[in-house]
């Protein structure tokens, strides 16, 4: 029997799981005409079409319709504000071009580059702790998983943490033009018009660190001769940050209240974490597998293929879900379940594959072990408040995220150590 | 042509003639080993091309990056011979090379 297309109803696209189970069995590589793509779902497939740039592009053909991102009919909506429009660098760009840019901002993000960044992350995460500790009920999600990563966001490109808000609205709209075609005409303008806020903003900290470098990511960006001998322009500089901006804010966002939920939903889990029979670091790789932050990204293919017996036409939208790829029971046994022992934990498709491997893996990785380090250090007996409405997910295809996360505690530091230790 | 030995997590031994100026870990890949996965595809990023190389080739292979380091420190399978396979380029002068994936974290 043919599967039907779901992905036109929300509720499916927010609790996507069943469906891609259906998929993977029955149709591993699907058309859907709401997304006017294919969709691919399982882990093998998926590494086949990340693994072969060269048939699968990262850089869309100029045929393709969902190709709103850098539409030439948006491109008033920056003109008006005197800004330059979105161009491609780093998530949808292939060869020279991609290496120019992620050449250009990889060190920033290196194993030995985070690593120095630790102290200050845990400082910050403490600090918005202090914020909320003695309420013992808050919404984690906005209270602590939104506010961590927008911080680390700012002090890389030297925003104020009172402009956090316009770094989280431009992360959202550029998500959710990567899946255009789920948006009404209306609500794309309206995300371009997020996006050119923070264009403005940008625009403004690259003159200003032109004239004055500080010691912040984008004013190296602003000076920095990039292996081509080709200094980077303003519109270039801003669609960088732009990207790095999702991948700071929107994605890790979503990866901290992921792995919450993950902690949280089931008891064993959180008792486990903090009576060390649980390895934090493992967890972590197991939340990122089961919640998948950057849950599909497009590619486009440069010529008529086959996969999985199905044609794929030169020209066509191909959607690798890394969702679905992590779910897949073929390369996870039991995927549902948080298995820290599992062989090969980090494996996992959350971070993608090959050269568009999140740039920020090992940033972000730091910022959940440190966060859920901080969280079950300062706060005791960590519930799912049964009070306020249940958790649910964001209505998006590309990113998936929870929409509020609220829990009870008490304050760790006024209870015994001993009575602490049974109330995991 | 330089020739390697890569012996697999099942403990099975195979030589082959490597590709000069590729890493280890396309080597290695390039020759059956699906099992070395290399997810982040040689960024220095994921730390699952984790291999033991003797310690006999140490003076032959580049040091160790402080990328490269911070990386292996989360393995809980370090040893004094663990290398990232992203990381080392294969030459001729690495004729000969012998490594051990380690084990899966």
């Amino acid at each position: 029997m043919a599967i039907e297309d779901r992905f036109g109803c929300p509720a499916i696209v927010a609790e996507p799981l069943e469906y891609f189970g259906e998929l993977r069995a029955e149709a591993p590589v699907f058309y859907s005409d709401s997304l006017k793509g294919f969709v691919v779902s399982r882990y093998e497939t998926l590494q086949y079409v990340v693994g072969n740039p060269e048939i699968f592009s990262s850089s869309p053909v100029a045929t393709a319709m969902s190709n709103a991102g850098q539409a030439k009919q948006y491109q008033p909506i920056y003109e008006e504000l005197g800004t330059p429009p979105p161009l491609a660098t780093l998530l949808i760009t292939d060869g020279a071009v991609h290496k120019r840019y992620r050449g250009a901002v990889e060190a920033a993000f290196s194993a030995g580059a985070v690593a120095a960044m630790e102290t200050g992350i845990r400082t910050r995460a403490d600090a918005i702790i202090d914020d909320f500790i003695d309420r013992e009920r808050v919404d984690l999600l906005t209270e602590f998983c939104q506010k961590l990563p927008a911080q680390v966001m700012c002090d890389l490109i030297g925003l104020s943490r009172d402009q956090a808000d316009i770094l989280r609205n431009a992360a959202t709209a550029a998500v959710r033009l990567i899946s255009s075609a789920l948006e009404t005409e209306e609500s794309r303008r309206e995300l371009h018009r997020q996006r050119a806020e923070m264009h403005v903003y940008v625009q403004r900290l690259i003159e200003r660190f032109r004239r004055e470098p500080i010691d912040n990511l984008l004013s190296k960006l602003v000076h920095l001769v990039p292996d081509d001998g080709v200094p980077l322009n303003d519109a270039e500089l801003i669609s960088l940050v732009v990207g790095l901006n999702v991948g700071g804010n929107e994605t890790t966002v979503n990866g901290l209240g992921g792995m919450f939920l993950s902690a949280f939903r089931t008891p064993d889990v959180q008792a486990k974490l903090r009576d060390g029979t649980m390895d934090p670091g493992r967890f972590v790789e197991e939340a990122l597998r089961l919640e998948t932050p950057v849950a599909a990204m497009p590619r486009w293919a440069t010529r008529d293929s086959e996969v999985e017996g199905v044609s794929i036409p030169a020209g066509s939208l191909v959607y690798v879900s890394f969702l679905s790829a992590n779910h897949d029971e073929a390369r996870f046994a039991c995927p549902a379940h948080v298995d820290t022992q599992r062989k090969g934990i980090r494996n996992h498709a959350a971070f993608g594959a090959g050269v568009h491997y999140c740039l920020g893996a090992v940033l972000a990785r730091l910022e959940m072990k440190v966060a859920l380090e901080r969280v079950l250090d300062r706060l005791a007996g960590i519930q799912l408040d049964d009070t306020a409405p249940p958790v649910e997910h964001h209505v998006k295809f590309i990113a998936r995220g929870i929409m509020s996360l609220p829990i009870r505690f008490k304050r760790r530091e006024a209870m015994t150590t001993a009575a602490a230790g049974h109330t995991g | 042509m330089p020739k390697l030995t890569v012996v697999g997590r099942t403990g099975t031994a195979k030589e082959f003639e490597g590709s000069p100026g590729a890493s280890i870990m396309e080597n290695i890949r390039d020759n059956g080993f699906e099992d070395l996965v290399g997810v982040c595809g040689g960024n220095c990023s994921c730390g699952t091309c984790h291999i033991y190389v003797g310690e006999q080739f140490g003076d032959r292979l580049p040091p160790i990056s402080d990328d490269e380091d911070c990386m292996l420190a989360s393995s809980e399978y370090r040893t004094p011979e663990s290398r990232l396979a992203c990381q080392v380029e294969f030459s001729a002068k690495l004729d000969g090379l012998y490594v051990r994936l380690a084990p899966e974290e």
